[in-house]
């Protein structure tokens, strides 16, 4: 199988201990860290949101058909030990842009947008389609995860406060998804107060999802049950 | 330490960090202009434009009408029945200084502070870190609509404004000292000069830039409390009107 996903001796500050494993192409795995902080600044790492303190991630360059072996190198790291401006005000790496997707516990939706918006955010903004083009994307991932044909309209032009959180949770699954990134880093918490057959759709939405070559990582601050191998 | 910029910084403390991140805030919403071509960005664009442009026409227009009726009465007071020092006095201060200033004040009041809480609630709510986490950033996203939006809405009812308060003041002139409406007209546009057009523009321009980048540098600062919202809100417009005055300031003396 080939290497998608590598973390290399990464150390947040939060722990003390290196942390280096290798996801391939169709694995999904769990990955268990003592505390929240840590999980935190871990997913940050892995979606490439900050710079790792200490080591590296790469991600194999390449598209979910033919994976290159090419490896993208995590630049931003001398940028920010250089430089001690918020990273906030600067521009974004280009390392894992469009190609580490994040699914936030509670969705990580943006309040004054739709959930139509929010699902297709990223996805205009990284890949520049136009809505029309993502529409049938985003019904056929709706209907994988669990969402019943007739609730797709309501469901899609309601505002974020107005809805349940499993729904919240199936918006965030659902942006990610779109995306087709070659690494989904899926916090586990995603997975906590779910009705158990819409959990079981979920697991088997990533499982058909990691089949067509991508990887998936669950990053945990506790012990769950999930179907997956932890990373030791 | 070498480094002369974290030299400087250590050395102007709090206020030098302030100022620097700032000047990072102006120098990346710059440089990610051309973000502009991004659908989400134009969708917030337009957003925007339509809060801060189209809603706040009615009270640029209520203002403008007053400012019109205010000066030429207290100036036909001070200098009697003179028409054209009248329409002069007229042209000079609202070309000049109260369109460009008057509209950015109402702008501030408007726009700047629900800008500021707007930011500051995403941030409190960990909007802005899921924006990032997806790769989004907020600069480009959040900071440069609001930006251009800003600086066109100023641009339009900095006009806007100026044609309703001249055209209030020719029309109470002529009604109040009984000259031709139309002599007015022809004698407002021999008075107005090339340069003082341009001067209204650029300050409409540069106000536009400072009263959204101050609400979305104080909005965007917020850490962590709901209680630092409204404070947020309450600096950038207190910010803003500072900055403004002081732009107004520098360019009435680099221009006139």
């Amino acid at each position: 199988m080939n290497p998608v996903y590598r973390f290399a001796s990464v150390r947040s500050k939060v722990s003390g201990s290196a942390l280096s494993f290798t996801l391939h192409a169709g694995e999904l795995r769990v990955l268990h860290l003592p505390e929240k902080d840590e999980k935190n600044a871990i997913i940050d790492y892995a979606v490439g949101e900050k710079a790792c303190m200490e080591g590296t991630v790469e991600i194999v360059q390449g598209d979910r058909r033919g994976i290159k072996a090419v490896v993208a190198r995590d630049t931003e790291e001398r940028r920010v030990k250089d430089d001690p401006i918020p990273l906030l005000w600067q521009p974004l790496g280009n390392n894992r842009k469009r190609r580490a997707a994040w699914v936030a516990a509670n969705g990580g939706m943006i309040s004054n947008l739709r959930i139509w918006e929010n699902i297709v955010l990223p996805l205009w903004y990284h890949l520049w389609r136009e809505p029309e083009e993502a529409e049938q994307k985003v019904a056929q991932w709706l209907e994988v995860l669990g969402l019943e044909a007739h609730a797709h309209a309501k469901f899609m032009e309601a505002q974020p406060y107005s809805v349940e959180l499993w729904q919240l949770k199936l918006a965030g699954l659902a942006r990610a998804l779109v995306l087709s990134p070659l690494v989904l880093v899926v916090d586990a918490a995603l997975f906590d107060n779910i009705r158990e057959p819409i959990k079981n759709r979920w697991i088997a939405a990533l499982e058909s999802y990691a089949s067509g070559g991508g990887a998936v990582l669950v990053v945990s601050d506790r012990e769950m049950s999930l179907p997956w191998k932890k990373i030791e | 330490m070498n480094n002369p910029v974290m030299r400087l910084q250590n050395f102007f403390g709090e206020w030098g960090l302030s100022l620097r991140n700032s000047m990072a805030l102006v120098v990346h919403t710059f440089a990610s202009l051309l973000d502009v071509r991004r659908w989400p960005v134009r969708r917030a664009l337009l957003k925007q434009l339509y809060f801060t442009g189209i809603q706040s026409v009615q009270s640029i227009t209520v203002m403008a009408v007053l400012t019109g009726l205010i000066m030429v009465m207290q100036v036909s007071n001070l200098v009697g029945r003179n028409e054209l020092l009248t329409l002069q006095v007229l042209i000079w201060s609202v070309v000049r200084e109260l369109g460009p200033l008057l509209t950015a004040i109402v702008i501030v009041g408007r726009s700047s502070s629900a800008i500021a809480s707007e930011l500051a609630a995403m941030q409190v709510n960990g909007e802005i870190k899921s924006l990032q986490r997806m790769g989004i950033s907020p600069i480009s996203y959040l900071v440069v609509p609001r930006m251009l939006a800003l600086t066109v809405a100023s641009m339009a009812l900095t006009f806007y404004f100026n044609v309703i308060a001249i055209a209030t003041g020719m029309i109470v002139t002529a009604w109040n000292i009984d000259v031709s409406l139309a002599g007015e007209v022809d004698h407002f546009f021999e008075m107005v000069s090339h340069i003082e057009i341009i001067a209204a523009l650029l300050k409409s321009i540069c106000f536009g830039v400072m009263m959204s980048l101050v609400p979305c540098y104080y909005g965007l600062s917020v850490k962590g409390a709901m209680t630092q919202i409204p404070i947020a809100a309450s600096r950038s417009v207190m910010g803003g009107i500072m900055t403004i005055f002081a732009c107004d300031g520098l360019l009435t003396v680099l221009i006139f």
